[in-house]
């Protein structure tokens, strides 16, 4: 019976996992959005969490330090302070205690290492491997974003060529609700890499700890070049330490030193410093704490207290983002159905002008491709529809029509791009709503998911649905099967 | 059991692990070609047959076979103490230099937020979060 008991004990989860698992779940309260499969289009996502937590995940209610990050090198100038000053805080507060405390894939991680099997021990081999995540922050996350900025194309190397975040929480969430069948057909060769990617971490991280941590997080490289100056974090008292290593030998992590680039701050060293020297910093030391029975009420009250308010904001959370994505009114259309009409306004080179166009109500097959120009597949896609327009000029037009959202910026990018192109360039309209993707955007049943593609008839019948990038070839033939 | 044995049981095991490895990573490259040639592209259907039954089981034996090679846990674990490892004499900085240091960077990243924040910034990053950015997820 004792041996019972004491094996429920070794599983009750210690305080760190438990604030793992809130943060976690705090960050990701919209949890209808997993229910209906789509995303949470509110205003807190103006706020990055601290965590890699990607803000395509159906659940995200703050958006993604990292991507937000890439993004900012092509965006307005505007941007780099707001995202580089929020995670300048983060650094100097924090440090690599978000690691160890605030990071929802971290805790999965941990949960995955619990598997009992034999473990990879760290060794010198592991330390070098530990510095591969400041080349992939360098390259990755600054120098491809900022060189694709130069050509006014928002490129995010990280997110779309490695983070497992983005692919667990945001495509297979995705994707695994059947109202999002039709992003089957954007699955391709990324996919596929993304993928293998992500279960290699995945099962990586049975036999190694925290592996992508380690060697791969360049938020935590980022994180881990503060944490020596970080306001909160662990610290060693050098007059009471004796350098029997005692730390480093727990500590599961590469690291040289307690607090030092490789530490997340976990607290499991406090535990086995036979002089407690290592404490929390803006933390008493253990011999100073008053331990009389007075300070002991004061403490559990005050726990106690905490542990109610942090609950009911929790729920409080998940409460009012259930109950806000319940009021988004929602739109669908087929193939087949009648391409709903709206009078939307024309951009020119030279702003936007008054004269507008209804792309149900051409007269000729349309191709009405949804766009942004802060979004990079939409930029990359453009030229092919640019060449489509100019070759079947007498039969079809191509209307691109810009998302709500910074509508500001496209005609000073139709200026510098396509100053004399067949292509017929208008502005979407603010829905009551939903004012980023648009009213006429979400008529013709889009989802959020950028770029969007339908292509109608002389007599503006729904003919073809793309939920995806276009290549030339993709346009051609499904051109060709209307003309025909 | 005698040198002998073990040593034939070690290299049936070696063997056994390397013939493996290869069917694991002929039938994983297979599957994938299949996706790509089927004509059909990525479907729901697709996707559960291939992916659940057969690419991602094969995928896993062949992570937990090369695992199963840098894998040393025999036994206790050796203490582990990093090279030049002198946690005692670890640098810092001094008391009021390190505060001051972290005032003015606490400073620099308020400001910075909240300048900002006034001129627009963060319009661009809530475009960016609330459309489904699908480079990030590995769609398109």
């Amino acid at each position: 019976m004792s041996k019972f008991i004491n094996k429920i004990k070794s599983l009750k989860p210690t305080r760190r996992k438990i604030i793992q698992l809130y943060t976690a779940l705090l960050f990701n309260a919209n949890v209808k959005g997993f229910v209906k499969g789509s995303i949470y289009q509110g205003n807190t996502k103006i706020a990055c969490v601290p965590g890699l937590n990607c803000y395509s995940c159906p659940g995200a209610v703050g958006a993604c330090p990292l991507g937000s990050l890439q993004g900012s090198f092509s965006a307005d100038k505007s941007t780099i302070f707001y995202v580089g000053g929020i995670l300048l805080l983060y650094c100097i507060m924090f440090g690599r205690l978000i690691c160890g405390w605030a990071c929802p894939f971290g805790l999965i991680q941990e949960l995955l290492y619990k598997i009992k099997t034999p473990k990879l021990k760290k060794s010198r081999f592991t330390k070098i491997l530990s510095y591969f995540k400041y080349v992939i922050l360098i390259f990755f996350v600054f120098v491809v974003p900022i060189c694709y900025a130069f050509r006014d194309m928002p490129f995010p190397a990280f997110c779309k060529y490695i983070c497992p975040a983005g692919t667990l929480e945001g495509g297979i969430s995705l994707l695994a609700n059947k109202v999002n069948d039709s992003y089957f057909s954007m699955l391709g060769p990324i996919f596929t890499w993304k993928f293998l990617l992500l279960v290699s971490i995945i099962v990586a991280s049975i036999f190694i700890f925290r592996m992508f941590c380690r060697f791969i997080c360049p938020l935590g490289a980022l994180y881990g070049l503060f944490n020596k100056i970080s306001v909160f974090g662990v610290t060693v008292d050098n007059h009471k330490c004796t350098n029997c290593g005692l730390c480093a030998n727990k500590c599961k992590l590469d690291i040289k030193s307690v607090g030092d680039a490789e530490c997340i701050n976990c607290g499991e060293c406090i535990s086995v410093c036979p002089t407690n020297a290592i404490r929390w910093k803006c933390f008493k030391a253990k011999d100073n704490i008053n331990d009389d029975a007075k300070h002991k009420k004061i403490k559990l009250l005050t726990r106690i207290i905490s542990a109610v308010l942090l609950v009911a904001l929790l729920v409080g959370s998940i409460a009012f983002y259930w109950n806000e994505s319940s009021s988004k009114i929602e739109y669908g259309t087929a193939i087949g159905d009648m391409c709903y009409g709206a009078e939307l306004p024309i951009v020119t080179p030279d702003g936007i002008s008054d004269k507008t166009i209804n792309p149900a109500n051409t007269g000729k097959i349309t191709i009405i491709n949804f766009w942004g120009t802060w979004c990079t597949p939409c930029v990359k896609e453009l030229p092919y529809f640019d060449r489509i327009a100019n070759e079947y000029k007498d039969n079809i037009t191509v209307v691109a029509i810009h998302s709500s959202a910074s509508k500001e910026t496209s005609p000073e990018y139709v200026k510098n791009h396509y100053p004399e192109s067949s292509i017929v360039f208008a502005n979407d309209i603010p829905d009551e709503n939903d004012t980023f993707n648009g009213k006429y955007y979400l008529n013709l049943g889009g989802s959020g998911a950028y770029p969007y593609t339908v292509i109608i008839d002389e007599n503006g019948v729904i003919q073809e649905i793309f939920v995806k990038a276009l290549h030339y070839e993709d346009l051609k033939s499904a051109v060709d099967k209307i003309l025909n | 059991m005698t040198n002998q044995n073990k040593i034939s049981f070690k290299l049936i095991y070696k063997v056994l692990l390397s013939v493996s490895i290869a069917v694991a990573g002929i039938s994983l490259i297979c599957g994938c070609l299949y996706i790509y040639f089927s004509g059909n592209g990525y479907s729901r259907e697709i996707v559960s047959y291939t992916f659940s039954k057969i690419i991602i089981p094969v995928f896993v034996c062949v992570i937990l076979t090369i695992g199963s090679f840098f894998i040393n846990d025999k036994g206790k674990s050796k203490f582990y103490k990093p090279k030049n490892f002198d946690q005692k004499n670890e640098s810092k900085l001094d008391s009021k230099k390190a505060v001051i240091i972290k005032l003015i960077i606490i400073v620099v990243a308020i400001s910075a937020i909240i300048f900002g924040a006034l001129i627009g910034g963060f319009a661009d990053v809530l475009t960016k979060a609330v459309n489904i950015c699908t480079e990030c997820i590995g769609l398109g």
